[in-house]
């Protein structure tokens, strides 16, 4: 890894919180540095990874029943 | 000051109506109240109650609610600070983890381990986490902004973005280490 001080700005791109310019560079500077494109698709993988487990929780009927209720009686 | 009267049939319909309103936004995102305060409080009855609470805490506060801003952010925020102030007080911390020893960790982008992780270890993992930085992770996780995520947990900008920095080195070092373990088992 050189590039550790654009670990941050890989985050935020990840992230969608780059403006338009700070995104095309960073961009371009992942067309020219190897270790950053691979950086970016470990990081995506684990993204993509963690974020499919934790939506894997449906809500209980028997909540959203619960809370209907309690809507409809206050 | 007017009294309440259940027998005003306009008055039933206007209640009714605003119930119909409220209903339409916050049931959608039940299923993502849930998942987070099932992640949040670490168990299945703590979170219902968590949910409970929140919706309808944000039920009888919905006229402060400002049409035009993120309705999601605001019963988010609603759900952390009862999350805060009620159960974060009780729980049991699990032990921490000195960050020093995390924070050291290199990522190996050569090997892509995380496929071979299984579920229910990143969902200990997270649980896991020190609880400013498993909220943080959390609400990222749920699609929301640095600035939304700042405003949910009172946080400022810099540390948000410090803690789901660290929250991330933290599940990867831990889970790269689950891994290792699960190879030389």
């Amino acid at each position: 890894m050189h590039c550790r001080e654009e670990i941050e700005t890989l985050y935020r791109y990840l992230d969608h919180e780059l403006d338009e310019g700070e995104q095309t560079r960073f961009e371009l500077h992942m067309r020219a540095c190897v270790d950053c494109l691979r950086r970016f698709y470990y990081e995506l993988h684990f993204q993509t990874v963690v974020v499919q487990t934790l939506h894997e929780n449906e809500v209980p009927p028997t909540l959203v029943e619960r809370i209907r209720l309690a809507l409809h009686e206050s | 000051m007017e009294e309440p009267n259940r027998d005003d049939p306009e008055k039933q319909t206007r209640i009714a109506a605003r119930r119909q309103e409220f209903e339409n936004e916050a049931f959608p995102l039940m299923r993502m109240l849930f998942r987070t305060a099932l992640r949040l409080t670490r168990n299945q009855h703590d979170a219902e109650d968590l949910v409970q609470n929140a919706v309808l805490r944000a039920y009888n506060f919905y006229d402060k609610y400002q049409p035009g801003t993120s309705f999601k952010a605001w019963i988010f925020k609603i759900m952390t600070n009862i999350f805060i102030n009620d159960y974060h007080k009780h729980a049991k911390e699990p032990p921490m983890v000195p960050i020093e020893n995390q924070e050291g960790f290199e990522p190996n982008p050569e090997k892509a381990f995380f496929d071979s992780v299984l579920d229910g270890n990143i969902r200990k993992a997270i649980e896991e986490l020190p609880d400013s930085y498993r909220l943080t992770f959390l609400l990222a996780s749920e699609g929301f902004s640095y600035k939304e995520i700042a405003s949910i947990t009172g946080a400022n900008l810099g540390t948000v973005m410090s803690r789901l920095y660290r929250a991330r080195r933290i599940l990867q070092a831990k889970l790269w280490d689950t891994y290792q373990e699960e190879v030389h088992a």
